[in-house]
């Protein structure tokens, strides 16, 4: 009996002791480094690229704690640097209307709902560390330990607190870390350790070319339009939709994600101005700045809209599109999508030293592209006829896809579009013919 | 016959089963560490999503700074899974105690196929080099779980992983399946051909029994698997589409478009790849109850309670299980009249599991057990096993699988199988037989100590995963918080994560009971717990060629009690 | 070691217990069901639960008590079997076994013979792709594939308190379409196209999960299900047309 108490204890105190041990949880210490083009740019003058680099930090900040240079125009509309999008009187850019605030705040009440019964209980030790805002609930613990306060006062603090919740850059940047950096990388190089494996490549956000966007003229995204893609995702490729995510943290994600590409267009800037000037000073980098946010800031007034309710899909609307699809004249969409839109068209191919077929086209980032199977594959910038009429309209920023309107009036293009969109139905009917074939074998 | 003397003919390429028993063990050893050592990094994952892995982080992920990657998450349970069941458990039961084991208890001078023995030994070698090795693989390694279900698996570019990874997984499970089929045409053969003058096949241990089942399961189950394998290994090298539906894009890439052929059915997979691996499970298991039996009777001083029945049983299990594969597709899609009848046979093969467990429980009863390790281990057998099989009701029920299917409770259920199961029979041989192996009893102070640990985080880890599952926690899943309904369960994921780093400590008393063992001086105990099966009949460790003198054998196997002049008659035991 | 290994068997019957006794309170049951069909498999869950929990206790009651009897003085009898306890305990098993599996047939059958399926035109059709779910309605013509369907991501509206028919296809490998919810799974199998039915008798946003491993992104393929009053069911149709409909006009 002595001896089995002995083991017993032995066995207990050995449990308990390590049991109650916590383990460390950090999280990893991220940089964001320069890009790849600059390294090469500047590879005999690396004093210049130390002096980048620093130039970068020191306005960007690193990932623990991001931050947009503070322009001199910005400090005038009392530009927040930690949360841009407040509204104006708020001490931000006013991009974030009252309405989409109102939307923040409802989904607030939907996304927090287990912690905001909690606090209606007053069961404030029941509240538990939502996923991705370990800063919100550091600020959450704090507030509800304070003595000083009375617990009504508190709760009443406390309910605010994830109701109106809105993300700094530095916490869309934790959410970053832990849901977009493993494809789109630190910096948002479109180089995180998954994107190796992916087709198509995760977008790389240093150059400010995005694909899926509603303007025209090659101009960056609006910032409705970075949500957008996080909400839909890109269908048919691996970005999925993000709706999991509550609206301020879609809003803060697309933030954070126009700040990475602000700071990776940058550093392009400066390298390019380095290259012309042989110098790099401050106002290298202050004109930059004022150059980069320009194109930024005109993307609103660059948005492709139809006034008045779009064009109905009659049978001579599609008849037409049928024609222009095909004429090689006008619309000359079957010379890379194909006669049948199965996107086999023969100008989107080559053949190479070796003999094999290869695609004729590189993308802005310099991968291999071909056209979409309009038969099969989805839309990626989604399926509204809106959506349709702004990719024929302006073309798709860094592919091949021309912009048409300059060879096609408005009606033209509206009939490709629901030219398009029958195309679109005939995904069902090839599989049953694949099937029916296979079953008559 | 005469041992060889050269090192490499004694040593590594022996001819001789102890021999390549003892390379067995030392391989499964040796893969248990590595397969553990993943089920900590999954835990870890599960516990602390997206946080700095401890120690070895920074090296395998350093673009994230040391933070797990989801790719580099499925390879790890992917891997996992394969590692224990392809190179621990089967192994460690079939080619380590089944390979000392068989011969010596029934009075055989060596297998009947020596050389194919220790071929079955080498292609596992290789085997478990390239599972490793898929593991370093700059496309990624295998990740399509271990169950490999195309089209993830077959077409390369569906995941990372499923390129030269997965290729890799597949050789490697081609060449384990050939060497188990190997070494279960060797101990069948054995079993049958090779027994002592008297060893009638009711004088049979239970433990051959059991060896004996379990080969049977492998040549009838396993060249099935092996095939489809085979079949999998051809869709992706040479463009057939036996797995493969037609109309796929999966990541830009289109089988068809690349001239593979199409409109295969995912579905078959499913089914050769169950019709083995849920036989494998009784592969398993019935040696684990095989050895417990014996145990328990030897250390009991009783009587194995039963005996027909015993073997009955287990014969129905082997007949049964051939039968139930499909219980592992309810949700699949497969035709639910179908699902009615595997649900009928599912259930119906709880039977003969729950009469082995009474006939257990019926053994003890009245037994005068020494409660030592070996005995201990054999009772917590009994009991981890008995949750394993009643938690296994739920998944044969057709509709209440239907919740259940592919989430953590499914974990725990085949954990307390495979780990309650099978790895403390293993701990019970282990040390009922290591006086055998080597001449020296295990300590047993370290012993109990070790199975009071392992009993007990068992449980803890274990347990709860049934929860999990019924709050609704879906397996393989790298971050389950991601969905905000299960954000409650992080407590009890920390808990379990914790009690299995703690378990994983707690086997540093079992290697230290084994090092300091081996350093000791060898008592060299022919039949040190007075058992009366053959394999004590001859020096412990055996000689090269095990006896001296054929044994002759007049009785059974379980002469334990009774009112005689000793407790036990011997089975060579003149009356 | 006697009473030790007694105390360790009574305990982890003791723990197996106090894990389903604890399990509603501390959310580790399955989440509150509101399909009308779900009942019955919680019926059925539980009455297992019961069943495996009584025969359990006995079990371990038992081995506890075998073990703790083995220390009295004399020898164990030489006893090698008992037939009639052998048919006993054949016996009774079998019985409680073929009442477990007799007693589910029915459930079976209604959840999933096509002869139980309602007869109701199809509500959606679910699209399953890596790592996404998308949902298809037929649009007012009722026909799916034609020029006004609607498709929305992540979340999928159904109305409440009527059957629901669910069309399943996967455009690329494995998923699987799991409410915890409902009690609904259904694996995808790019090639078939499950049908899947349900009614949903509480309004409300509930979890869709990918049960089935298709990728690295596994984790991450959530959905929505809302369960929404046919009025704001219709309403919420109307919406998704609206904004079809969209001239890009709207900031959104």
């Amino acid at each position: 009996m002595s001896n089995s108490l002995r083991v017993l204890s032995i066995a207990a105190g050995l449990a308990l002791g390590l049991n109650g041990c916590g383990f460390e949880t950090r999280a990893a210490d991220l940089r964001y480094g320069t890009q790849e083009s600059s390294r090469t740019a500047l590879a005999e003058h690396a004093d210049v690229l130390v002096r980048l680099e620093t130039g970068l930090v020191e306005r960007f900040g690193e990932p623990v704690a991001p931050r947009y240079p503070a322009l001199a125009a910005w400090a005038d509309a009392r530009f927040d640097p930690a949360q841009p999008e407040r509204a104006a009187d708020a001490g931000g850019s006013g991009e974030l209307s009252g309405e989409a605030l109102e939307r923040v705040r409802a989904d607030n009440a939907k996304r927090f709902v287990r912690e905001l019964a909690a606090i209606e209980r007053g069961d404030f030790d029941d509240v538990a560390e939502p996923r991705g805002h370990p800063a919100l609930f550091q600020a959450f613990r704090a507030l509800v330990a304070d003595p000083a306060r009375p617990l009504e006062e508190r709760r009443i603090a406390a309910r605010a607190l994830f109701l109106d919740f809105y993300p700094t850059l530095a916490e869309s940047a934790e959410l970053y870390r832990i849901e977009c950096l493993h494809c789109h990388g630190t910096a948002g190089g479109g180089d995180g350790p998954t994107a190796n494996f992916l087709e198509p490549r995760p977008r790389d956000f240093r150059r400010g070319v995005f694909k899926w966007t509603s303007v025209k003229d090659g101009g960056r995204p609006t910032r409705a339009d970075l949500v957008r893609v996080l909400e839909l995702g890109v269908y048919g490729t691996s970005m999925p939709s993000f709706r999991r995510l509550s609206e301020a943290e879609r809003q803060g994600l697309a933030d954070y994600a126009r700040f990475l590409a602000v700071r990776g267009e940058v550093e392009r800037q400066v390298v390019l101005a380095y290259e012309d000037e042989e110098e790099l000073t401050d106002a290298t980098f202050d004109d930059a700045l004022d150059l980069v946010w320009g194109k930024w800031e005109k993307a609103p007034k660059q948005v492709v809209t139809w006034s008045g309710p779009i064009p109905e899909p009659t049978p001579e609307a599609i008849a037409l599109g049928d024609r222009l699809f095909h004429d090689a004249a006008k619309g000359n969409c079957s010379a890379c999508h194909g006669n049948e839109g199965r996107g086999d068209g023969p100008v989107a191919f080559k053949i190479d030293d070796r003999g094999r077929k290869t695609a004729a086209y590189q993308d802005a980032w310099g991968f291999d592209i071909l056209p979409r199977n309009l038969r099969r594959d989805p839309f990626r910038g989604g399926r509204r006829p809106i959506d349709l009429y702004r990719r024929i309209h302006a073309g798709i920023n860094g592919g091949p896809m021309p912009a048409m309107s300059s060879n096609l009036t408005a009606d033209e293009i509206w009939a490709l579009v629901h030219y398009t969109r029958t195309l679109a139905e005939k995904a069902l009917e090839d599989e049953l013919a694949a099937r029916a074939e296979l079953g008559g074998r | 016959m005469n041992a060889p003397q050269s090192f490499w003919r004694r040593w590594v390429f022996s001819l001789d089963h102890k021999v390549i028993g003892l390379q067995f063990l030392v391989y499964s050893a040796f893969f248990l560490v590595a397969g553990g050592a993943l089920a900590l990094a999954i835990r870890w994952q599960l516990a602390w999503p997206w946080s700095k892995v401890p120690i070895v982080g920074e090296a395998l992920y350093p673009a994230t700074g040391g933070v797990m990657t989801p790719e580099g998450y499925t390879v790890l349970f992917t891997l996992h899974g394969t590692i224990m069941i392809f190179f621990v458990v089967v192994p460690l039961l079939l080619g380590a105690f089944g390979n000392f084991l068989l011969p010596l208890m029934i009075g055989a001078r060596d297998m009947a196929f020596p050389r194919l023995n220790l071929a079955s030994f080498w292609l596992m070698v290789p085997a478990g080099a390239i599972a490793l090795a898929s593991f370093f693989v700059a496309s990624g390694g295998p990740a399509s779980g271990w169950t490999a279900y195309p089209p993830l698996a077959t077409i390369a570019r569906a995941a990372p992983g499923s390129g030269l990874g997965q290729t890799l997984w597949l050789l490697s499970l081609f060449l384990a399946g050939v060497s188990s089929t190997i070494g279960a045409i060797n101990y069948a053969a054995t079993v049958i051909q090779l027994r002592a003058p008297g060893m009638t096949w009711t004088r049979l241990p239970l433990t051959v029994w059991s060896l004996f089942f379990s080969s049977i399961i492998q040549l009838v189950a396993l060249p099935v698997l092996t095939a489809g394998a085979v079949l999998q290994l051809a869709d992706r090298m040479v463009g057939t589409g036996f797995y493969t539906p037609a109309n796929l894009v999966v990541n830009q890439f289109s089988p068809e478009g690349a001239g593979h052929a199409a409109g295969g059915l995912p579905l078959l997979w499913q089914h050769l790849f169950w019709f083995y691996s849920h036989p494998a499970v009784y592969v398993m298991v019935l040696p684990a109850m095989g050895m417990v039996s014996d145990v328990l009777a030897v250390h009991g001083r009783k009587p194995v309670f039963g005996y027909k029945p015993m073997v009955l049983s287990m014969g129905v299990i082997v007949v049964l299980g051939m039968f139930v594969w499909g219980h592992h597709m309810f949700v699949s899609g497969l035709d639910p009249a179908a699902g009615t009848a595997f649900m009928l046979s599912t259930i119906l093969i709880a039977l003969p599991s729950s009469v082995k467990v009474f006939n257990w429980l019926a053994t003890l009863w009245g037994s005068r057990p020494r409660y030592d390790t070996a005995f201990l281990n054999a009772v917590g057998f009994v009991a981890l096993f008995v949750i394993g099989g009643l938690s296994g009701l739920w998944l044969a029920s057709t509709p209440v699988d239907v919740p259940l299917h592919d989430t953590a409770l499914v974990v725990g259920h085949f954990h307390f199988v495979v780990f309650g199961g099978s790895m403390f029979a293993v701990f019970a041989a282990l040390h009922h037989w290591f006086p055998k192996m080597t001449g020296r009893r295990l300590d047993e102070r370290l012993g109990k100590l070790h199975f009071v640990g392992t009993f007990v985080l068992t449980a803890c880890v274990f347990l709860l995963m049934h929860q999990l599952g019924m709050a609704g926690q879906p397996r393989r899943v790298a971050d389950p918080y991601v969905y905000p309904g299960l954000a409650h369960l992080k407590p009890l994921n920390v808990f379990i994560t914790k009690s299995a780093l703690l378990l994983a400590a707690w086997q540093v008393f079992l290697v230290v009971n084994v090092v300091k063992t081996l350093l000791a001086r060898p008592a060299g105990e022919k039949n040190p717990w007075d058992a009366t099966t053959l394999e004590w009949e001859t020096p412990s460790p055996p000689p090269h060629g095990n006896f001296d003198l054929d044994p002759v054998v007049l009785r059974g196997p379980y002469e334990y009690g009774g009112s005689g002049e000793r407790d036990h008659v011997r089975q060579v035991e003149p009356a | 070691m006697r009473r030790l290994t007694v105390l360790l068997i009574v305990l982890l019957a003791a723990a197996c217990v106090w894990s389903f006794v604890v399990a509603r309170e501390h959310g580790w049951w399955f989440p509150r069901n509101v399909s009308a069909f779900g009942e019955r498999i919680d019926h059925l869950f539980e009455l297992i639960t019961w069943i495996a929990g009584a025969v359990l206790v006995i079990v371990f009651l038992l081995l506890a008590l075998v073990v703790w009897r083995g220390a009295r003085a004399g020898r164990a009898e030489r006893a090698h079997g008992d037939t009639r306890l052998e048919v006993a305990w054949t016996v009774l098993p079998a019985g409680v076994l073929v009442f477990l599996a007799y007693d589910q047939l029915d459930e079976w059958r209604e959840l999933k013979y096509a002869g139980s399926r309602p007869n109701v035109p199809v509500t959606a059709r679910v699209v399953a792709s890596q790592f996404d779910w998308h949902f298809v309605y037929p649009g007012r013509d009722g026909r799916f594939d034609t020029l006004d369907d609607l498709e929305t991501a992540y979340e999928l509206s159904v109305p409440e308190d009527e059957p629901v028919v669910l069309e399943l296809v996967s455009r690329d490998v494995i998923h699987s379409f799991f409410v915890p919810a409902l009690r609904v799974k259904q694996d995808v199998v790019p090639g078939m196209r499950p049908v899947i039915w349900f009614e949903a008798r509480e309004s409300g946003a509930y979890e869709i999960v990918c049960a089935e491993l298709c990728g690295w992104g596994h984790y991450k393929m959530a959905g929505e299900l809302a369960v929404l009053p046919r009025a704001r069911f219709d309403a919420r149709l109307v919406e998704l047309e609206r904004e079809f409909a969209s001239n890009g006009e709207a900031a959104r």
